[in-house]
């Protein structure tokens, strides 16, 4: 028996593994020290405890089923993540004026989670496909019409931080799946747009954000030398933008636009919605090189820290264990993420391969954002830190990001 | 798919985004912790730990015989915000059992959840203690001071008043603010993000000090004697003001020192101390004294009195009130003549006399340690012009303090000492343990015995039979000398036709004086305007009432400072309206009060003190019961010879609507008594001012009347 166990070991891929599981541990440590504050969040440590049990069992799992059998089943576990998608809007519970939870008796899941892992695997199966050529309008709109749907049904619930990671992991496989460059980003000039008319509406003098736009839009033009009907799109997109996006952001919720406004001039309302911001910097920078030591940092302590064990528990790493604290967990991220891209240049199918840059690219946006608002360049979102953050939920979808890496990883030397 | 080389470039293309993007974010933190990590730190500090100051207790000021004059009163306030208890049904019945209401009726209140409701105010502090120890979430304890004055407005201007803040702004309060004020302490208190604060147990903390207790000279008894007598002449005579400082001539202690109208806090100034006037006839014992202590007249000598006019200088001449063609020097004292005393004044001469003067104090500050004194007026000889000399000897061109006038006269009671004032007599530590102890203090020696002797003599002979005989009083022997002055109108830069400011300087007993009273009415309008007719009726008066004090004659006692420890701490009175008399029982038992049942009834229906107000620990409270609802007979009492507060009292209770004319006793009523209540027409009430020879009322209740001129009080002019 022994022998067999060693004999399916090798081929896992171990610095993922040991990136994981080290991230996981990390994640215990400051969840337990978040945590241990007196009151409101007795005996949260324990319940992550076994949900670390959990994720890792879900991911051995996972890992274990040859990915033949997701390919095969994308399609329905894309329609089952969409009408969980439908449900949570219809009887989710809410939070703090969102509905993103759904109950389930006991178990209680953002199926959101759900549909970053079933729209990877959708569009991972529609782009392994030798004849695609997306140059092609009718080949690479519909990837596109697919992943709208999740984005703009988890957009509605509202939630604006997981949305946005359906069209991340999109570029990301359009990009994985051959698409050219010059065609990627004219398609990205739309949000390119969005950007500019933002800064635009809350900056004086903004307008001009505009003119470098214009120009990345011309340049990108005469490199790409689109067809016809792609031109078409991308100038339909960018009229479309520019007409609707003033008309939703004066129908975002006042929270959306607050937690907007709020990330362009946080001082500006550093007891309202800047508060949490600043606060989060504050515990980082008063951390120091060497941190204020493990359970010994007081932002945390006086629950300064809004959301200190969830969102916001990378500011706890930065305050306990400082810039070492902060490198060493960055580092486990770049590692895991390196690893990812590895296993989607070596992967022997090329839907395991599109599999692999899909789930890591998921994986980077949600670690990159979640960071990015702790130090106060990003929006106030509700995203937690992979691995890291309080939570059973994300931490099993998470393991099972995972376990389908290791998926990729386990089967990459099958012909 | 993308074909082998393609996908290696991407790769890379990708793994350099999304390193570089990491890289960023790193280098972001570093910033964060390495470039502003100082401020950041400092930000983190300045977030968590806070001082919250907690203030002491501010001092008593006491009397003479240590009983508080003004003092520091602790209330509890419990609220309670239902939002944030756990259990309210239990807090209710915890804090039911604590405040002693009904524990129904709070939690039904908890139960509407509601943010913030009172459950109790004004707790005595013992209650509020147990509350505060209790720790319910959701129930908070707000401790209020209050700055209590006992005896009301009287004695405000020279007690002062302390700021929003418990700091002395004015009088005592201010110049002992250092002794009073105690040393606030702190905890460290620790916020955290929901701005709740945490006293760490092992926090920095550091207690309060609190405030020292300062034992006055002051009399209470004597203060509220003078501060009454003294409202009701200013009172009757329409006077502009009045003023009036007695002490101990023996140790210069300031017995009491008043005003009278009391001016709101901020333009009360305590006029003894820091009003200058002209004195006039007052000021004549200086002449006096200077004369017999250099020995230049005898008291029988007698001078011409140029029958009441003199010219002193070409077109300066000096009247007398009463022409007369001479006088002998003592009868010169007695009736007051100018013109002797302006001759005599020549016969001192200017420096001497300027000498005397200033060694009786005049011109310069006493030295009491008082916030604005004045120092008064006394130029020296080489500004005097040729008519200075016998104007000043006659007590005009100078101006004094009522504090000076009165240290100069109790020179002349004592044996020629002239005392430095004293205000406070002890400082006393939190428990009432003495720390410093002030004894009189002699400056020096301005007449010999025998010069104080016969100028005692003089000046007893006034009150017998001169100037000053309304000052007297049967059966005890009266030292006094009156004084009025016209005053000078700014406006007219003449002396005030009609304008007059009206003295009386006294001591007694005459023999072996142990008070000292100076008496000033400004500006009485009537008949009278004389000092003597004026200003010594008060000196009487008070005299009068201290004969009639429980503790004896009217010796405050040099060593009567009691050695009792300080009053236990006040309570609140509870309100006890309408409750059945076992309940005030009870209610009153539960603060240590005793109750004083006034009347039959099933209902309490009025209290003396009332709700709210401080009582000393094991006071009585006087309760007026209803009369039973079922009473027959009910008639009008008959009123006559009531005060007018119990006549008052006795119609409310019978709830009559009362009409009063005039003020003092009641000399009439209608209806007639044995009238059938109820009466909806009202009963009128006529009042008379009370005869000398009604009992005087308690001291302080007097004081409280007479401070506040009812409506439609009579206009008898001058005193009975």
């Amino acid at each position: 028996m022994a022998t067999r166990w060693r004999l399916r070991l090798p081929p896992l891929d171990l610095p993922l593994a040991v990136a994981a599981l080290g991230l996981t541990a990390i994640g215990l440590l400051v969840v337990f020290s978040a945590t241990s504050v007196p009151g409101a969040h007795h005996g949260l440590w324990t319940r992550q405890l076994v949900w670390a049990a959990c994720a890792l069992a879900a991911a051995w799992i996972v890992a274990g089923i040859h990915y033949r059998v997701y390919d095969a089943l994308a399609w329905p576990l894309y329609g089952v993540s969409l009408l969980l998608l439908v449900l949570v809007l219809v009887m989710g519970s809410s939070a703090m004026g969102a509905r993103r939870w759904l109950d389930l008796g006991p178990l209680r899941f953002q199926p959101s989670e759900i549909a970053k892992i079933a729209t990877v695997l959708a569009l991972a199966r529609w782009f392994d496909n030798p004849r695609r050529d997306l140059r092609r309008f009718l080949h690479w709109l519909p990837p596109l019409l697919f992943t709208l749907a999740p984005f703009a049904l988890v957009a509605k619930e509202p939630d604006l931080g997981t949305s946005l990671s359906f069209p991340a992991i999109l570029v990301a496989m359009y990009f994985w799946a051959g698409m050219p460059a010059g065609q990627l980003l004219l398609g990205l000039t739309p949000v390119f747009a969005a950007g500019a008319y933002l800064l635009m509406r809350s900056q004086p003098g903004g307008q001009w954000f505009v003119l470098p736009v214009v120009a990345a839009i011309i340049t990108l033009w005469a490199v790409a030398r689109p067809r016809l009907h792609a031109v078409l799109v991308v100038v339909l997109l960018n009229v479309a933008v520019c007409t609707v996006l003033p008309r939703v952001v004066d129908h975002l919720s006042v929270y959306q636009l607050r937690r907007i406004e709020t990330f362009l001039d946080p001082q500006g309302d550093r007891y309202g919605a800047g508060y949490q911001v600043i606060q989060s910097q504050i515990a980082i920078g008063s951390g120091g090189v060497f941190g204020k030591g493990y359970l010994k940092g007081t932002q945390k302590a006086l629950a300064f820290l809004p959301m200190r064990h969830t969102d916001f528990i990378f500011s706890v790493v930065g305050e306990e264990l400082g810039l070492g604290g902060a490198l060493t967990v960055v580092l486990l991220y770049a590692l895991l993420v390196l690893r990812g891209w590895r296993l989607a240049l070596v992967a022997r199918s090329g839907f395991a391969s599109l599999l692999a840059a899909g789930l890591v690219t998921a994986l980077f946006y949600q670690v990159l954002v979640n960071m990015l608002m702790t130090i106060g360049w990003a929006p106030v979102t509700g995203l937690p830190l992979p691995l890291i953050s309080y939570g059973g939920t994300a931490l099993i979808v998470n393991g099972i990001q995972i376990g389908l890496l290791q998926n990729v990883a386990l089967r990459r030397q099958e012909s | 798919m993308a074909h082998r080389d393609m996908r290696r470039s991407r790769v890379l293309v990708a793994a350099a985004g999304l390193l570089s993007g990491l890289v960023i974010l790193w280098l972001r933190v570093a910033w964060l912790d390495l470039v502003l990590h100082a401020d950041f730190e400092d930000r983190a500090e300045r977030n968590q730990e806070q001082r919250e100051l907690i203030k002491p207790v501010r001092g008593n000021l006491l009397d003479r015989q240590g009983r508080p004059l003004a003092r520091d009163l602790l209330t509890y306030s419990i609220s309670a915000a239902p939002k944030e208890m756990k259990d309210a049904r239990q807090v209710a019945r915890g804090l039911a059992a604590l405040v002693r209401t009904d524990a129904r009726r709070l939690q039904r209140a908890f139960e509407a959840k509601p943010r913030f409701l009172w459950v109790a105010r004004r707790l005595p502090p013992e209650t509020g203690q147990r509350i505060a120890a209790s720790g319910w979430r959701g129930v908070h304890v707000a401790i209020e001071t209050r700055r209590e004055y006992l005896l009301g407005p009287a004695a405000c201007e020279v007690l002062g008043r302390t700021d929003l803040d418990n700091t002395g702004v004015d009088g005592l309060e201010l110049e002992a603010d250092e002794e009073l004020r105690g040393r606030p302490g702190w905890t460290t208190l620790f916020r955290d993000g929901r701005g709740q604060a945490h006293a760490l147990p092992r926090g920095l903390r550091r207690p309060p000090v609190n405030g020292r207790h300062v034992v006055l000279t002051l009399d209470a008894d004597l203060q509220a004697i003078v501060e009454s007598h003294l409202a009701r002449a200013v009172d009757t005579l329409h006077a502009v003001r009045g003023f009036a400082v007695f002490l101990d001539p023996r140790t210069g202690e300031v017995l009491a020192s008043a005003c009278a109208p009391h001016l709101p806090p901020g333009r009360a100034r305590n006029w003894p101390f820091t009003d200058q006037y002209e004195p006039g006839s007052t000021f004549k014992v200086v002449t006096a004294g200077a004369v017999l202590e250099e020995n230049l007249a005898r008291p029988d000598q007698y001078f011409d009195a140029c029958n009441g006019a003199w010219q002193v200088v070409p077109g300066a001449w000096i009247h007398d009130a009463h022409r007369a063609a001479g006088y002998t020097f003592r009868d010169a004292v007695r009736h007051s003549s100018n013109i002797v005393m302006g001759k005599l004044g020549l016969l001192v001469g200017s420096e001497r006399l300027y000498r005397y003067a200033t060694a009786l104090g005049f011109g310069s500050l006493t030295g009491v340690r008082f916030p604005g004194e004045t120092a008064g007026r006394l130029h020296s000889p080489a500004q005097w012009s040729a008519r200075s000399c016998p104007t000043i000897a006659i007590g005009h061109e100078v101006s004094v303090t009522p504090l000076q006038l009165a240290l100069a006269y109790a020179a002349i009671a004592n044996g020629g000492v002239l005392m430095e004032p004293m205000l406070v007599r002890e400082v006393r530590d939190e428990r009432g343990g003495v720390l410093r102890r002030f004894g009189p203090h002699a400056s020096h020696r301005v007449f010999g015995e025998g010069t104080t002797r016969t100028l005692r003599e003089f000046l007893t002979a006034v009150v017998d039979s001169g100037t000053a005989k309304a000052a007297g009083v049967p059966g005890l022997a009266i030292g006094g000398k009156t004084g009025t002055a016209q005053k000078y109108d700014p406006r007219t830069r003449t002396y005030g036709r009609g304008m007059y400011l009206s003295s009386f300087v006294g001591f007694a007993p005459a023999a072996a004086p142990t008070l000292v009273g100076v008496v000033v009415i400004d500006e009485p309008h009537g008949a009278h305007y004389y000092g003597g007719e004026v200003a010594a009726p008060v000196f009487r008066e008070v005299i009068l009432d201290l004969r009639r004090l429980p503790h004896g004659p009217f010796d405050p006692g040099v060593s009567q400072v009691a050695v009792k420890p300080p009053a236990p701490a006040p309570v609140v009175v509870p309100d006890l309206k309408l409750l059945p008399p076992r309940a005030v029982e009870r209610r009153l038992a539960e603060f240590g009060l005793r109750a004083h049942f006034e009347g039959q009834g099933a209902r309490a229906l009025a209290q003396a003190p009332a709700a709210g107000q401080a009582a000393e620990r094991g006071a009585g409270v006087t309760v007026w019961l209803s009369p039973p609802a079922d009473s027959t007979g009910r008639t009008l009492p008959d009123l006559v010879g009531l005060p007018v507060r119990e006549a008052l009292r006795r119609l409310t209770l019978r709830q009559v609507q009362a009409r009063i004319v005039g003020r003092g006793t009641v000399v009439r009523q209608s209806p007639a008594p044995g009238t059938a209540l109820p009466l909806a027409s009202g009963c009128t009430l006529w009042c008379e001012a009370v005869a000398p020879s009604a009992p005087a009322a308690p001291a302080s209740g007097s004081a409280a009347a007479a401070s506040g001129p009812a409506p439609g009080n009579g206009r008898q002019a001058g005193e009975p």
